[in-house]
């Protein structure tokens, strides 16, 4: 079911009032309407998935407690093995199967040999790659003794399957959400009433800007041959916003909603369009994402330890994975390594924590220097972009090849005119709240009641004005 | 908790409250910028659906402007005919188009169904509260998602400072398709249809408006191929006609033949056919059809007195 849609509007607030009437005298069946709950969320898309999901949960649950009763190390390893090996199992075959397939076709047809091998018509499950990441980060942690194997399965499936964060994530850490669900939740008016706002929020980043920007680009995307460099160049800029409407919108409507249910997420975008490098964006796009990686592949392969050739072959296998993470094409490959290209130089010369702190704060506005960073690390993100929007690799070396014509300096041919105030609209609000944990975070000062309302008002009637039609959230197919 | 759900439920009423309050701030701000002005030498308007949308060519028929909309149902068109008339006092003539399939239930769905979000957005503002009640509570899933595309249209339209409704309404339209065959004309039994008593009774409310403001209505009908109109019952048509509409004169055109190629489908003419149908219609006009005692008599000689009655289809 759709964060966007009527069933989920209906879906939730049944839930919640379950949850919080029916359910909150104990813990046990607050934690079941919450595996229940996130079955039906799940299924309402295909329900056959659910074994997939379910056999994980199980596989996990026991080698968890068995990585709990074992001393051997051999054993450990072979159990932790077990777990890795059947859930990549699953994402490598519902993800990659065709595309290892087709590279291994041609790459023996390019030597002369022709194989014969039939692609399968292969459905990916929805969210397969976040809940598989939260359940190896549940068996990893074991393994390393950081975190207790829980021996409540309830707890563990609700913790796997948790509905506001199945699908899309943010890829939450055993360490920080499972113990949650050993707690009985008590309602919380504060943080009830801040996630609505987080939900509302991420409702107008997908339906008014995601979607809005997603129509402009598909038009410029899918027909690039017949636009101008100037409107290529605005295409880039129209998924740069789509993206992250998408994804931080997704994220915002997830976190919202677990705080309603009395759950702290982490916080998985931290307006990174306000980065003055690209070490500082990636420490605040898809924080739940880069920080897995970053503990479960990039420190065991020694992370900035060793020889600058070492920590060169980390950074470029941490892109290139990421980046391959998102999906069985090349064009997700070279935006890794370009990030990785991207991010070498201030790696090497350790200017890579120079900008730890929020920008401009306690300022309305940046100064020419911090505004100069934005705008240069904002146009390198945009390039990126687009080998990760291409229909693959040529497609985007075309696309760029076109921008830079001499048509660059042309009137774009697509020029919509409510597109600027939106986008302005996202940025103001945004950079207003960009010290928080979302964007429409208010201290209770009563003096603004009144204005607040009206502002939630205001987005409310635009999300109703741009949310006619239903749109697939991106970051699911991932 | 209980606060909580008191503020929700406060929130939740202001929130609806707005809604309504934007929704006829925006309808009534629109009502009064809204541009229908048309050209000061236009004296007659055509009205209708598709068939007449692309079977007169309003650069060959003078004085005439062709305002008929594809998939416009009755409601819609007294939308447009109130404004239009109340901006071009000049109009002296409106001929409707009423085609079988206009009496029939399949107009409901045009009124209501899920044509009404590319309809609402332009008509609301210039729709009365029985009406957009009627909307509402026929179907109110898609009025709410109408109103959706209402406000984001509104919100561009505002943006964009462009209130002229005259190129949105409707127009000829220049149809470039050819059929390449006639079509099977079927076993000739024409269809009892079941009747849309909404959409007859909303052009009984033009007739009755155009009436009030003096103005000359005839309703036109635009021919069609035969094998469209095997769809609808003749009988129960003209059965209609003659009951509910005995006090306005009716101009029955569908018997002009034509040959298949002239159509784009079997009920809509293609350029070529608008282009000769037009030529022959504003000659009708110059020769003073509309002043003639018997018009359809006039109508049918002119079509018998046509040279070319080629194998039509």
């Amino acid at each position: 079911m759709l964060f966007n849609s009527i069933d989920f509007a209906i879906f939730l607030p049944i839930i919640f009032i379950l949850y919080w009437f029916i359910t909150n005298k104990n813990l046990k069946s607050q934690n079941l309407l919450i595996v229940i709950a996130s079955y039906i969320f799940y299924g309402w898309w295909d329900w056959r998935f659910l074994s997939l999901i379910l056999f994980s949960t199980i596989v996990d649950y026991l080698i968890g407690i068995s990585l709990s009763k074992q001393e051997n190390q051999t054993k450990r390893k072979m159990l932790l093995w077990t777990s890795i090996f059947v859930n990549l199992g699953f994402l490598g075959f519902f993800k990659y199967y065709n595309f290892f397939l087709d590279n291994f076709i041609n790459a023996f047809s390019f030597f002369g040999t022709e194989i014969n091998a039939n692609s399968l018509d292969i459905i990916l499950p929805v969210g397969i790659s976040f809940y598989t990441f939260q359940t190896l980060s549940y068996t990893i942690d074991v393994y390393k003794q950081k975190l207790e194997p829980t021996k409540d399965f309830i707890a563990f499936t609700a913790f796997v399957s948790f509905f506001p964060q199945l699908v899309a994530g943010p890829i939450e850490r055993a360490t920080n959400l499972l113990p949650q669900f050993y707690i009985k939740r008590h309602f919380e008016y504060s943080k009830a009433v801040d996630g609505m706002r987080q939900i509302l929020w991420g409702l107008f980043k997908k339906i008014v800007i995601a979607d809005n920007c997603a129509k402009y680009a598909n038009i410029i995307f899918n027909n690039s041959s017949e636009y101008s460099g100037s409107t290529l160049v605005l295409g880039a800029i129209f998924f740069t916003f789509q993206i992250y409407g998408d994804f931080s919108g997704y994220s915002d409507i997830a976190i919202g909603t677990s705080r309603l249910f009395g759950f702290n997420m982490k916080q998985n975008f931290a307006f990174p369009y306000f980065s003055r490098d690209i070490a500082e964006f990636w420490r605040r796009w898809h924080i739940s994402l880069s920080t897995w990686f970053r503990d479960y592949l990039y420190i065991p392969l020694g992370g900035s330890r060793g020889g600058t050739w070492n920590k060169i072959r980390n950074v470029f296998i941490i892109f290139i994975v990421s980046g391959f993470w998102h999906g069985a094409n090349w064009t997700f490959i070279v935006w890794g390594a370009l990030n990785a290209l991207y991010f070498l130089p201030i790696f090497i010369t350790n200017n890579n924590r120079n900008n730890l702190s929020i920008v401009a704060r306690g300022k309305y506005f940046p100064n020419v220097k911090e505004f100069l960073s934005m705008s240069l690390t904002f146009g390198l993100t945009v390039f990126a972009w687009i080998f990760f929007r291409a229909n693959n690799v040529e497609h985007a070396i075309k696309y760029i090849t076109d921008i830079f014509s001499s048509s660059l300096f042309s009137i774009p041919e697509i020029r919509p005119s409510n597109m600027p105030f939106l986008i302005l609209f996202l940025l103001l609000i945004e950079w207003r709240g960009r010290n928080n944990k979302h964007a429409l975070t208010f201290n209770s000062n009563k003096k603004f009641y009144l204005l607040r309302w009206v502002l939630y008002i205001f987005i409310m009637l635009l999300i109703f004005s741009y949310g006619g039609k239903e749109q697939q959230f991106i970051y699911f197919q991932f | 908790m209980r606060l909580f759900i008191k503020r929700l439920s406060l929130f939740i009423l202001f929130g609806l409250l707005s809604f309504f309050i934007f929704f006829i701030s925006i309808n009534s701000f629109l009502n009064t910028k809204a541009d229908f002005k048309l050209d000061s030498n236009v004296k007659s308007l055509i009205l209708g659906h598709s068939h007449p949308e692309r079977a007169y060519n309003d650069t060959l028929i003078p004085f005439t402007k062709n305002l008929s909309g594809a998939a416009e149902s009755y409601l819609y068109t007294l939308a447009k005919t109130r404004k239009i008339i109340e901006q071009n006092p000049q109009i002296k003539f409106v001929l409707i188009e009423c085609s079988n399939n206009q009496f029939s239930r399949e107009m409901d769905n045009w009124t209501w169904g899920n044509k009404m979000s590319n309809r609402l957005h332009i008509y609301s503002p210039f729709l009365k509260t029985n009406e957009i009640k009627l909307l509402f509570t026929k179907n109110p899933k898609l009025f709410i998602e109408a109103t959706s595309v209402l406000f984001r249209k509104s919100f561009e339209k505002i943006l964009s400072s462009n209130y002229n409704y005259t190129n949105k309404i409707g127009g000829y339209s220049w149809n470039d398709l050819k059929l390449e065959k006639a079509p099977e004309t079927g076993n000739q039994i024409q269809s009892e249809f079941e009747t849309s008593l909404t959409n007859i009774n909303f052009l009984k409310k033009i007739i009755s408006f155009l009436n009030s403001k003096k103005i000359e209505v005839f309703l036109i009908r635009t021919p069609t191929l035969k094998a469209y109109n095997n769809n609808y019952s003749e009988n129960q048509y003209q059965k209609i006609i003659k009951s509910e509409f005995s006090h306005t004169e009716f101009l029955d055109l569908s018997k002009y033949n034509m040959n298949y190629s002239n159509y784009g489908d079997s009920q809509h003419m293609n350029g070529q056919g608008a282009k000769e149908f037009s030529l022959w219609f504003s000659k009708l006009l110059n020769k003073n059809l509309l002043k003639k005692k018997d018009k359809q008599l006039f109508i049918n000689n002119e079509i018998k007195a046509r040279t070319h009655n080629k194998v039509l289809w």
